[in-house]
């Protein structure tokens, strides 16, 4: 439970308020690259941490993410010229690099030199294996981006993707960060339908994971722990009468899990999502899945899509996101079908992302979390917004720097499962099985 | 006229809200047996007096009445699995039955207590010949059950029809008791479809447009007498009865007896309901669905699973009520529909959804609402500030009452004649 004050403090993020300025201070993903393909393409809309902004690629290929009203009298630089590297607003042909800076204006006379005093609200941005990141922070010179493994190979893409949640950032987290849902929300009744594109997990060996040892125990006890990056937990279920499985999860600041970890690192779909808030009331989540060393197949990816989003997205408007809207939302009860409830999905609703948005959303878009009643299952939860809560006093009232911000290497970590003796030490026991290959730790 | 204070009070049924307090005392109808068929079957969601709930039928056939939010992590308890006597929340699986209580928690540990102290709202409920009432208020053992005419029959007996009207529950119910726009609002300028011979008075409303009105306190609500002046040199009178909380009764004719039910959805939104009911017979199947001419032809919108997703007219404020210029010159008087609902709606939404009465002119004919306003307001006020119980909580018997209409002659008793046809017709 939390008090009316620091709910509002962890959940508002718009310009100004101390989460949303804690959070600048990290690079954040803006959007995928393929969502901006060409140069010189038409400009994109995007939205983040309730600031509305267009993104779009110069003649050099270079990604640009500028405000949406046009310094002159406020046009939306969504209509505007993309040219001769440059975004060209249409009402009177004023011009901005990706740096913001003015370097036309034609409506002015020639030996004007107002175009020199003109800026362009601008957010640099750094393209890496198909991620355009942004830094919209205070520092002249932003820290180095963060080295995800998902994001450091370039011959092996992630299964990369993203979907739209009609809620607040932390209620959309707290649902990757709660190992206890999956025995319910997402579990399976009908075995049949256990490796169908109907329900199923991340990957049949992940998935034999779960169906072996997870779903056997359905009370998973909790194990927190702080890290330099954020918090650590398991979830300890009990295999048989010397052993438990342990599903490792982090979670990272300021917005990132990972989860899925499996047993033999070898047949392992890592995955991890990052919750970038669009605004207070919207989330884009984006999701990743990745083997190390290894490429996707086109049918792969294909099947992975079908199964974490079985009913397909809506049309793409030219809204921000809305490439990233599922067909089963709010709307429509997300499809619900309570035939399958009865006897083969728990819930009812097919693809996991959905069925936790459907829960998510339905909390309202700012859960109050004074109604709340919290359980030993929801240990993590209660840790992680602590250190979060900690972590945005200190930058408000001290101007500390939150974790992680100036140590990029500190993001080389991997999710684990693992079936360990009763009473062994599971952070010790899998310390090497969490280090990333890839970044400054790479395996020797 | 109101003044501001006054009509917020009058209007708002909010949780908390004096009003709200108020209605929430009594029992009140909240579905039929129908619109909940099926044990374990899907859960419904429900809004009334401004709350979100979802009610289900268990296994047993009990109907359950909760709050929408999970008490875990506030998830929507609609999506909930209805199975072997409780609502299984779907996000972590913890399971409540219809008196609220968690009955099983299985993401936390056999041996902990927690379960027990966890509660969902919820609200009693009780089904009776074909109707679902809830008791939303505080009291632990709620009041007996009101002894309405139209709860008292079996279904079979007893009109079915349901209508949302957008717009507050206390302008809606002003309608109802307001005899003089018979005369305007639903005057056809040809015999509407013809409907079953009629016996006793044959109102007529166009020959005197500007009734008497007798208005009396009743024990439960308020009386009133309209009295109209008849070529035949005596007068019909048509007497009505407003029943504390939000029922109100006009006369029936043919053997059966006519109610609404004002039921607040929230302060915008009432779902209206007409029990007409006959002791002596059962309905046709036209009757069922309401008496003649009450549904319009453009008819009902296709139900949704949305809060205020059913009984929802096609002719609308969005559409305005389908309103027909050509109609209003040379069929009705108003153009809309041959059809009271829509007519009545017609105005009432569009006085806006809270109707600001310190803007309106009341004159005589307004005599009932006048009075009836004032009951409430007395009877919330002296709940609010000294605790009384109002009118009819506990007095199940005087539900009893409902209009008659007849024929006098001058100087002859109105309500003791009324009386006399209530106790006939018993």
């Amino acid at each position: 439970m939390l008090t009316r004050d620091d709910n509002e403090l962890l959940c508002r993020v718009g310009p100004g308020t101390p989460m949303g300025q804690m959070m600048r201070e990290y690079w954040v993903p803006a959007m995928l690259s393929i969502e901006l393909p060409e140069a010189d393409g038409a400009p994109v809309r995007v939205r983040l941490m309730g600031e509305d902004l267009i993104c779009f690629r110069t003649t050099s290929g270079q990604p640009g993410l500028v405000a949406n009203a046009c310094p002159h009298r406020g046009a939306s630089m969504f209509f505007g010229r993309n040219e001769e590297d440059g975004l060209r607003c249409v009402y009177h042909g004023w011009k901005f690099d990706v740096s913001g800076t003015c370097t036309d204006m034609p409506n002015e006379p020639a030996e004007s030199n107002f175009k020199h005093k003109i800026q362009l609200r601008a957010y640099p941005c750094a393209e890496r294996n198909g991620i355009i990141w942004t830094y919209m922070g205070t520092r002249q010179d932003p820290p180095g981006l963060p080295a995800f493994e998902w994001n450091m190979d370039a011959e092996h893409q992630p299964f990369l993707w993203m979907n739209y949640r009609e809620c607040n950032w932390l209620q959309a987290i707290e649902g990757g960060i709660d190992t206890s849902h999956v025995n319910f929300l997402h579990r399976t009744i009908d075995e049949k339908l256990r490796s169908t594109a109907v329900n199923s997990g991340p990957s049949p060996r992940q998935q034999n994971d779960l169906f072996l040892y997870g779903r056997r125990d359905s009370s998973p006890a909790l194990e927190v722990v702080d890290t330099d990056y954020g918090v650590m937990y398991t979830g300890r279920r009990s295999v048989d009468e010397k052993t438990d499985y342990h599903r490792i999860h982090p979670f990272i600041f300021p917005f990132h899990n990972m989860i899925g970890g499996g047993t033999v690192d070898d047949e392992v779909n890592y995955i991890g999502m990052v919750w970038t808030p669009v605004d207070d009331d919207n989330t884009l989540v984006l999701e990743y899945g990745y083997r190390p060393g290894k490429a996707w197949a086109q049918a792969e990816l294909e099947g992975l899509m079908r199964v974490r989003n079985p009913t397909g997205f809506l049309p793409a408007t030219s809204q921000a996101g809305s490439r990233w809207r599922f067909k089963a939302n709010k709307t429509n009860d997300y499809l619900v079908n309570r035939d399958l409830q009865k006897d083969k999905l728990f819930f009812g609703v097919q693809g996991n992302p959905a069925q936790d948005g459907a829960v998510q959303e339905s909390m309202g878009p700012i859960y109050d979390r004074g109604k709340e009643h919290l359980g030993t299952a929801d240990a993590m939860i209660i840790r992680v917004r602590r250190r979060l809560l900690e972590a945005v006093k200190a930058y408000r009232d001290h101007g500390t720097l939150p974790p992680g911000v100036d140590n990029p290497d500190m993001y080389a970590i991997r999710p684990v499962g693992a079936v360990l003796p009763k009473g062994a030490d599971w952070v010790q026991a899998t310390e090497e099985r969490r280090k990333a290959w890839y970044g400054a730790t790479a395996k020797a | 006229m109101l003044s501001r204070n006054d009509n917020e009070l009058l209007t708002r049924v909010g949780p908390g809200t004096p009003m709200g307090n108020l209605m929430r005392e009594y029992w009140t109808p909240l579905m039929h047996s129908v619109d909940l068929p099926e044990r374990d079957g899907p859960p419904v969601r429900v809004r009334i007096l401004c709350e979100n709930l979802i009610a289900f039928r268990d296994s047993s056939g009990n109907v359950g009445l909760m709050a929408n939010a999970c008490p875990h992590r506030g998830a929507s308890m609609f999506f909930g699995r209805n199975e072997e006597d409780g609502l299984r929340c779907v996000y972590h699986g913890w399971k409540f039955d219809v008196s609220g209580q968690c009955t099983d928690m299985p993401n936390e540990p056999a041996e902990s207590n927690f379960r027990h102290k966890i509660r969902l709202q919820s609200y009693p409920c009780r089904e009776v010949n074909g109707i679902i009432w809830t008791y939303m208020g505080s009291r632990p053992t709620p009041p007996p059950f009101p002894e309405h005419g139209f709860g008292m029959v079996d279904e079979a007996h007893r009109g079915q029809l349901k209508y949302v009207r957008e717009c507050n529950w206390m302008q809606a119910l002003e309608g109802d008791i307001d005899t003089a726009h018979l005369g305007f609002l639903h005057v056809s300028f040809s015999p509407r479809q013809p409907g079953p011979t009629r016996t006793g008075p044959i109102p007529d409303f166009t020959s005197d447009k500007a009734p008497t009105l007798h208005v009396v306190n009743t024990d439960i609500g308020v009386m009133y007498g309209a009295r109209r002046n008849r070529a035949e040199g005596d007068y019909y009178w048509r007497v009505s009865q407003f029943l504390m909380p939000i029922y109100t009764s006009i006369p029936g004719f043919g053997g059966r007896q006519s109610c609404k039910i004002w039921v607040p959805i929230d302060d915008e939104n009432t779902l209206v309901w007409e029990p007409n009911w006959s002791m002596r017979a059962p309905l046709t199947p036209d009757q069922l669905k309401g008496w003649i001419n009450r549904v319009p032809p453009s008819g009902f919108l296709p139900d949704t699973t949305d809060w205020n997703g059913r009984f929802r007219f096609v002719a609308r404020e969005a559409n305005d009520f389908h309103l027909d210029r050509e109609r209003q010159r040379t069929v009705n008087f108003t153009g809309f529909e041959e059809s009271n609902p829509i007519q009545d709606g017609g105005i009432q939404v569009t006085m806006g959804h809270i109707f600001d009465r310190t803007k309106e002119h009341m004159g005589t004919t307004d005599a009932t609402i006048i009075q009836v306003r004032k009951r409430l307001l007395e009877a919330a006020k002296a709940l609010r500030d000294e605790g009384i119980t109002p009118p009819g909580v506990d007095m199940p018997e005087l539900y009893h009452l409902h209009g008659c209409e007849m024929n006098l002659p001058e100087g002859a008793n109105w309500t003791e004649a009324c009386k006399d046809m209530i106790a006939e017709m018993a």
